[in-house]
Parts: structure tokens; C-alpha cells; sequence
């Protein structure tokens, strides 16, 4: 979005897009909507918009889908061939603090998501989900697929968390 | 400064059935869908699909080139 009022020729457009985010989100809330999220959850504040959003009302849900990797390199080169295809740059260092970031931010904030849906986005064509997580069945359902990301780090601390 | 309209902004999805609620076909008919949808947007605003394939990182062109990235 801030690319759309980037080329508009706004001045603020980072700014301005973050307010003009908020107010579509509070303004789907009051009319009663769903709505999904398309973002990154490599930073606190991009957790902010869907956390605002569920509190809203004590009935909203919060679903998750998550789609990662064990490939750092992979988020690199596909960043990178973006901006040689012609669009935006994100840096390097940018990606590789969001990839570091995204597990632990997700651990973090836990406690908030409702359904959660990990997917696996390395290959193609193939079913790529690895677990899926119910809060208030309490159950984590999981695939023959089974990553790093996931063996690793979520699967152990996700069981921990039903105990 | 001109304000852009919301449904340039939002987009109105298609979903029928919360992936949450799908049985194990439902969910996997809707992934081998998305994966074409999103191969398409890509080549359609001129952008190439990356992904590993055979234990390489390749990029896949709309053009039908598939180029080793590294």
C-alpha cells in the first residue's frame, strides 16, 4: 500500500499508509466484516495491526496462516529477484531481521492466535501444510512434513504450551 | 493529494470456506489452487516464481525459461 501512495506522490506515504491501514481495519470492525491481513510478521508492529483488530471485540478470532522456511537464502533471492524484476527492494539485512525474527514474534504473541496454519513455502506443488493448531480444542494436528522451523523450535514449544 | 478509494486498496477474496474448517482434500484441492493462482499473478505483473526444486534454487519466467539463481 505504501508503494500506491508512494507513486501518488505522497511525501509521508509510510506514515500515512499505516493510518489509512488502521482506519480501513477499524471501519471493517464496526461494520461487523472479516478481513484477512496479507503482511510480513517479522516486526512487532506488523503484529499490532491484527492484535488492535482482535481486541476490538472479545468474539473476534485471530487465525494464522504462516508461511516459512528453513531457507534464509531463499527469502533473499526471491527478495532480490523482485527488485531486478522491477519491483521495490527490501535489503538484505532487513530480511534476514525479519526471517530472525518471525518465530520468536509468534511465540510471543502466542497466547492471542486462535487457528493457527504453518505452511511450508520452500517447494511447489506439493501440500505444504505442517500443523495446524486449535486453541480452544487445545490440539495441534500434524502433517508428514516436518521442517526445521517446526521439528525444532514451534513443535516443542507449542506442545509445552497445551501441558 | 488525492485520496486512493478503499477497493483500490483492499481486495475482495474468494474464499468460501475457512481453511480452519476444511477437510484434509478440501485443504489440499485449496492449496494446489492457490499455488496456480499465485503463479499467475506473478507472471502477470512480470515477476518470476522462485522455489527450490531437486535440492536447487531455481526462477521460473512466464516466458517458460527456468534459470538456476545461484
Amino acid at each position: 500500500m505504501r508503494f500506491k501512495y508512494k507513486a501518488k506522490g505522497f511525501a509521508d506515504y509510510n506514515e500515512y499508509s499505516i493510518y489509512r491501514v488502521r482506519d480501513i481495519i477499524r471501519r471493517k470492525l464496526i461494520r461487523n466484516e472479516d478481513l484477512a491481513l496479507e503482511l510480513n510478521l517479522g516486526y512487532p508492529h506488523q503484529y499490532e495491526y491484527a492484535l488492535a483488530a482482535k481486541k476490538f471485540s472479545n468474539e473476534n478470532l485471530l487465525n494464522v496462516i504462516l508461511f516459512f522456511t528453513d531457507s534464509l537464502q531463499l527469502c533473499l533471492d526471491r527478495a532480490k529477484i523482485r527488485y531486478e524484476s522491477g519491483l521495490h527492494l527490501v535489503m538484505p539485512e532487513t530480511v534476514a531481521e525479519m526471517y530472525d525474527n518471525t518465530i520468536p514474534l509468534l511465540k510471543a504473541n502466542f497466547d492471542s492466535i486462535d487457528n493457527l496454519n504453518l505452511i511450508d513455502a520452500t517447494r511447489r506443488n506439493d501440500f505444504l501444510t505442517v500443523a495446524t493448531y486449535n486453541k480452544a480444542l487445545k490440539k495441534l494436528q500434524q502433517s508428514n512434513q516436518n521442517p526445521d522451523w517446526f521439528k525444532n523450535d514451534l513443535k516443542p514449544f507449542i506442545e509445552e504450551y497445551l501441558r | 493529494m488525492i485520496e486512493i478509494p478503499e477497493e483500490q486498496l483492499m481486495r475482495k477474496g474468494t474464499m468460501t470456506k475457512s481453511p480452519f474448517k476444511m477437510t484434509f482434500e478440501e485443504e489440499k484441492e485449496w492449496q494446489v489452487q492457490k499455488q496456480l493462482e499465485a503463479r499467475a499473478y506473478l507472471f502477470s505483473i512480470g515477476q518470476p516464481l522462485v522455489y527450490k526444486k531437486d535440492g536447487v534454487m531455481i526462477a521460473e519466467y512466464a516466458d517458460g525459461r527456468i534459470v538456476p539463481v545461484r
